[in-house]
């Protein structure tokens, strides 16, 4: 090759339709199935599948989780902790004894009580307490289990997302994906068995770790489905290199590996033989999830979707799809609920509003279309933030929106499905909503419920990592028993 | 330390243990007189099992069923059963009956995976010789902690294969035989220099009848710039290197002069001692030089946290921790981090220890050093070719973004820092001791210090960062040696003699060949602690130059190969994986150090609501460097480095584990970093023939010729794929089918593997 040819490749801004510098071929079409023989494709056996599906600890009641996060932190407040006191003693200074030592990210000197300007209603035979803010989720309100009594150590956004996900502040530890989809493995082999769909405007503060597999073996980690280009990166074949041609590719491919293998031994050989195949499933079973296109016209207008458009709303939905497919954890971000009050679009008259407008309507299609096709029983989902609000208004530097700072000692989140309660509502805050007066509900809690009803004992799902056995929930956590039906 | 006592023990271990398959039974008959002489002690090799699973319900506060296992006297008074131990009598001891779960009681640790094959063993194996308290004389402490002798090497034997080779004969092995000399020289390239040899190296080798060739070729390896960036690569990720802050916002940051530091240090085979005291303590020398005080950019590596509403007392306090752990793990294998809350449960490190190693990094404050201009002067050469390039090639959006870019990386180049320490005036090496480890409750205050009963406090040693690293260096020191020869051989045969190279603590597992690391370790500190000769060792030995092929006996006999009766076969590492694609389609770059650079990389990853930097890709030669140059972000490392088991760098890795997956699959066959080289291969393929053409790309991508079923399959490929592209009208055909035959020779196993 001379200097020129070199210098034309490096200059060009290449991307997958350079690869054979002419675009827009139409590549005769073999039928792919003629071409196939079913058993020269069947994998070799292989030792050892990182996913291959592993019987739990006990007996579990889920099979898998979709864990709905709403980063930046919901108002529990406004949504499902109504307190009257606190509405009575609206923009009074709160009573200095409660806030005496404690810390807060952005509240300065004695801030004042800020009551609900929302209404609540008790909603079914459960009679929740849920605000005209989600009035979808209320009809589904007798599956969901409230837990009013979450606490966690973390008040800042990255490093509380990152403990209830990994059960550690600080990045760098296996997120719960991580270590159910290392315990259990997963039921879809043509599909990652950990996956994160992200919604709203930003990502989550946390950020990767959120998802990270931490020093498990990074294929733990979880697989973000991407909005824009391919949905899983590499996923797409080059312009030009259609199915025929990519399985004339593998089938030498494999050809050649396996000459390797036998000359040489390696079990290694054929798990690079296996993954090869498995990635040529993926690119069949991923674009086939993806395309919404063939669910019904109601399914549509119950999710509330938008074709094409990045949404919590179509997240749900290829959320209950990618369970239908065997996927053990799928979990799902939705950005901006960090209502600190100091302009209209983080202030809870406007944009807190409008943050439950994106959420509502799918989070109760997802409840009602689990249970409709006989799924909510054995698929567990949470709904829930990093923290919660304050009872008192913000008034960072003097603003007059209103808003709330950021509330680790009390804070709401709800479960559903999977073994959890219907209808029950565990844990009670005092009556300013400031702290847990019963049944305190830790995250560490959370995650060793989550692992039990998966058939996992927190206690014993452990990986030894420079020279210790580190688990989820570190040397904390108890089974919420009261939770589970 | 008692290298009788290892050797015997392990002996022992496999030669009673029922466990081991059949077919290595009939393979390796073993020597059972020799095992009824060797005895575990109690205190060294039964007590460390009872303390790791059974004392945290079995100890004299909790004491479960009445039961204490933390000493002789209470393990042998048994509790509410007083079987507990049967001098003798394994079967008849309850604490063998539970371990076992015989009886019909349940099998202890209860609601905790059981133990170990290897460790029951060892418990049975001390009951039944009489169940005797551990002899006098024997020294008590764990082998790492025990200063390494050199034992004796016959005359004229390498001491690597003498060793290895004695090991093997007990098993009634021997050496696997050596491996080809194509094989040789690949194997060499890449793990001296990360890269594969060219056609023409290895046609010099073949061609070198000298008896000293495979010496010569390791001398040239050893000496070329390569070398420094490959051992950089262990070094970064143990000094979680990153070119940004982490955390939710995630700035930039520059400290790529301490990268370049790395490089320069290996390729200068700076003693390694030199290079730890520069590393903690550069600032504290005496006149240091520039290149010291860079050096101690080592542990500015730490993260930062400028969430708002994050306390600034909080995140300096992680950072402290950050860095008396990782100077544990790296230097002294040591999970010290346990410490941080409560004396560590296993090791011989206090509480009181820990915050006295803490107290070291209190007096160290964190100023940021302005480059010189000669510093930066071969980097302003470069981007103003770069942009001579640029400014000659064709206008499009994408040259503009490039250009603007390099306006701003010229401006940030003219006031470029580097990050590194200097002693406090104010502040002294003290810190008062957290309760329960955390920030907000400070206790007594200590001054800093080090675990005593590793190594004394040599009077002559300053109490600051300078006394620190002399202490790790200094020759009682029982770990930093042996720590940095086993990270040398994990780096080099993929699994360290102790297979966890940041924990030589009581619970990790014994090493292969201990003999052989002590030898390696006193033999390293001795010659001068030069990297260079160590490995020149390690990869002059027949132990390294084995075939690495394997037979299922092999295997059923030694699954990891920890007997190295054969050569370890591994995927390359993620940055090597890249490296190697671009370099034999003769697209790498290899000019070194500097900023680090931009590749394409897909949209997206880059999408940080809190800082606005952008991934703005590099159209021009700097797209082609090293993998290890490549912009490396905490919350969104390179992807497909990732996909490859590189880290995102927030915390130190020891090890990186290696992972075989379909996203790794999809990476090779569509990252169009690889499409790129296929294409750049493809047009390298030279020759008018077919055949040619297959001959060559096979020895650019492999060093080998392919064997003639190989070439068959190849062949056929690409006739049936110009086929099929002809028969969809393609005017490409031809060329088109030569790019996904290069596509196909990078998508090898062999091609991604060294064997």
């Amino acid at each position: 090759m001379n200097q020129n040819e070199l210098d034309e490749i490096i200059l060009k801004d290449i991307t997958r339709r350079h690869f054979f510098r002419m675009t827009s071929y139409g590549i005769g079409t073999l039928a792919l199935g003629s071409l196939l023989n079913p058993a020269a494709l069947a994998a070799p056996p292989v030792a050892t599948n990182p996913f291959a599906a592993r019987a739990p600890h006990f007996a579990p009641k889920a099979k898998r989780v979709i864990f709905l996060f709403m980063a930046g932190a919901p108002s529990q407040l406004d949504l499902f902790d109504p307190k009257p006191k606190l509405n009575q003693h609206d923009r009074e200074p709160i009573p200095e004894e409660i806030i005496e030592g404690e810390r807060f990210a952005f509240i300065k000197g004695t801030p004042k009580l800020l009551g609900s300007p929302y209404e609540f209603k008790q909603h079914g035979q459960s009679g929740h307490w849920i605000s005209s803010l989600m009035p979808h989720t209320a009809r589904v309100a007798d599956d969901l289990a409230f837990i009013h009594s979450v606490q966690t150590d973390q008040f800042n956004h990255a490093p509380a997302q990152i403990f209830f996900n990994t059960g550690h502040q600080l990045p760098g530890r296996p997120s719960i994906g991580s270590w159910l989809l290392y315990g259990l493995g997963t039921e879809s082999q043509d599909l990652p068995g950990f996956v994160v769909l992200v919604s709203g405007q930003n990502n989550p503060d946390g950020g990767k770790a959120c998802w990270s597999s931490g020093f498990l073996p990074s294929h733990y980690q979880g697989v973000e489905f991407r909005s824009k280009g391919d949905p899983v990166l590499y996923v797409t074949d080059p312009d030009g290199v259609d199915r025929t041609s990519r399985r004339h590719m593998l089938d030498a491919l494999r050809e050649m590996n396996a000459l390797k293998l036998s000359d040489h031994g390696d079990p290694e050989i054929a798990t690079r033989i296996a993954s090869y195949e498995m990635a040529f499933r993926m690119q069949a079973s991923v674009p086939e999830l993806t395309d919404l296109s063939d669910e019904s016209p109601e399914t549509h207008a119950m999710y509330g979707t938008e074709p094409g458009a990045v949404s919590f709303a179509n997240n749900c939905l290829l959320a209950r799809r990618m369970a239908e497919r065997g996927c053990r954890f799928i979990q799902l971000y939705h950005w901006g609920w960090d209502s600190h009050g100091t302009n209209p679009s983080d202030d809870i008259m406007t944009s807190l509003p409008e943050r439950c407008r994106q959420v509502d309507q799918a989070c109760a299609a997802l409840i009602a279309d689990l249970k409709q096709r006989g799924m909510l029983d054995d698929t567990l989902v949470i709904w829930g933030g990093e923290f919660g609000r304050t009872p008192m208004n913000e008034e960072r530097d003097g603003s007059t929106f209103l808003g709330r700072d950021h509330h680790p000692r009390a804070f709401t989140i709800w479960m559903a499905g999977g073994g959890v309660k219907a209808g029950l509502s565990l844990g009670q805050t005092d009556e300013l909503g400031y702290n847990v007066v019963e049944d305190p509900v830790h995250v560490h809690d959370i995650n060793a419920t989550i692992l039990h009803l998966m058939g996992m004992n927190h206690e014993r799902l452990t990986y030894n990592h420079l020279g210790r056995e580190f688990r989820l929930t570190d040397v904390h956590g108890q089974v919420i028993e009261k939770l589970i039906g | 330390m008692n290298f009788k006592g290892w050797n015997r023990h392990l002996l022992w271990l496999v030669a009673a243990a029922p466990f081991v398959s059949q077919t290595w039974l009939q393979a390796a008959p073993a020597p059972v007189t020799a095992a009824l002489e060797e005895i575990p002690t109690f205190e060294k090799d039964v007590l460390p099992i009872l303390k790791g699973h059974c004392t945290a319900c079995h100890n004299p506060d909790t004491s479960n069923a009445f039961l204490d296992l933390t000493t002789y006297e209470t393990t042998m008074e048994g509790g509410q059963a007083d079987n507990n131990v049967v001098a003798g009598d394994p079967e008849a001891s309850n604490l063998m009956r539970r371990i076992l779960g015989h009886g019909g009681k349940p099998q202890m640790p209860l609601g905790f995976a059981p133990l170990s094959p290897e460790k029951t063993e060892t418990i049975r194996a001390w009951i039944k010789a009489g169940a005797k308290p551990t002899p006098e004389g024997v020294d008590l402490r764990h082998w790492a902690y025990i200063s390494p002798q050199k034992p004796s090497v016959p005359e004229g034997a390498h001491p690597i294969d003498y060793f290895v080779g004695k090991k093997l004969a007990e098993q009634g092995k021997s050496f696997s035989p050596e491996a080809s000399r194509t094989t040789l020289i690949r194997r060499l390239s890449l793990d001296l220099t990360g890269l594969p040899p060219t056609p023409e190296e290895v046609d010099a080798f073949l061609a070198d009848t000298r008896p000293d060739a495979y010496e010569r070729v390791v001398d040239r390896l050893l000496a070329s710039p390569q070398y420094g960036e490959r051992l950089a690569r262990m070094w970064l990720d143990l000094a979680r290197y990153a070119d940004s802050n982490g955390y939710e916002k995630d700035l930039g940051r520059q400290n790529w002069a301490w990268r370049d530091y790395v490089i320069k240090s290996f390729n200068a085979d700076k003693p390694f001692d030199q290079f730890t005291t520069e590393q903690i303590a550069g600032d504290l020398l005496d006149a240091p030089t520039r290149e010291q005080l860079i050096a101690t950019g080592f542990h500015r590596n730490t993260m930062l946290n400028e969430e708002g509403g994050t306390d600034p007392q909080e995140q300096r306090w992680q950072v402290l921790v950050d860095r008396a752990a990782v100077t544990g793990t790296v230097w002294m294998a040591s999970s010290t981090g346990c410490a941080q809350c409560h004396d560590h449960k296993f090791d011989p490190i206090s509480q009181k220890d820990f915050y006295e190693t803490l107290a070291f990094w209190e007096s160290a404050d964190e100023p940021l050093l302005a480059l010189t201009p000669e510093e930066v002067s071969p980097y302003v050469e470069r981007i103003k070719k770069r942009e001579e390039f640029l400014l000659s090639s064709p206008e499009s959006d994408a040259r503009k973004a490039a250009l603007e870019k390099i306006k701003n990386e010229q401006e940030s180049l003219e006031k470029a820092t580097t990050l590194v320490l200097q002693e406090s005036k104010e502040r002294k090496p003290e810190t008062p001791i957290r309760e329960g480890g955390v920030y907000l409750a400070p206790g007594e205050v200590v001054p800093a210090g080090v675990p005593e009963n590793l190594a004394p406090w040599q009077p002559e040693m300053p109490l600051n960062r300078l006394g620190l690293a002399q202490w790790l260096t200094h020759r009682d020191n029982p770990l930093t040696a042996r720590v940095t020869v086993n990270r040398i051989w994990e780096l080099i045969f993929g699994l360290g003699i102790v297979k966890t190279p940041g924990d030589f603590g009581t619970q990790s597992e014994a090493p292969s060949h201990p003999e052989l690391l002590d030898y390696l370790a006193v033999d390293f500190r001795d010659q001068g602690w030069s990297l260079k000769k160590l490995i020149r060792t390690i990869v002059t030995s027949r132990t390294y130059r084995q075939s690495s092929a394997v037979t299922d006996a092999m295997r059923a006999w030694d699954p990891d190969n920890r007997y190295l009766g054969r050569a370890p076969r591994y995927r390359m590492e993620a940055e090597m994986i890249r490296d190697n694609a671009l370099f034999v389609s003769g697209l790498l770059d290899l000019s070194m150090g500097g900023p680090s650079v931009f590749p394409p990389q897909p949209e997206g990853i880059w999408d940080n609501p809190y800082s606005g930097d952008q991934w703005i890709t590099d159209p021009t030669k700097d797209k082609n460097r090293r993998g290890l140059y490549t912009f490396w972000k905490r919350t969104a490392p390179y992807p497909s480095f990732l996909t490859f088991d590189a880290t995102s760098r927030e915390a130190c890795t020891d090890v990186r584990v290696r992972t075989n997956t379909p996203l790794q699959a999809l990476v090779l066959m569509n990252d169009p970093v690889y499409l790129e080289a296929a294409a750049a291969l493809a047009a390298r393929m030279d020759g008018e023939k077919p055949e040619d053409r297959i001959q060559e790309g096979f020895r650019l991508v492999l060093a080998r010729t392919p064997s003639k079923e190989e070439f068959e399959v190849l062949k056929n490929y690409q006739a049936l794929q110009a086929k099929v592209f002809a028969a969809a009208q393609r005017e490409d055909a031809e060329e088109a089918s030569w790019r996904m035959l290069a596509s196909l020779l990078l998508n090898l196993d062999e091609a991604i593997t060294r064997e």
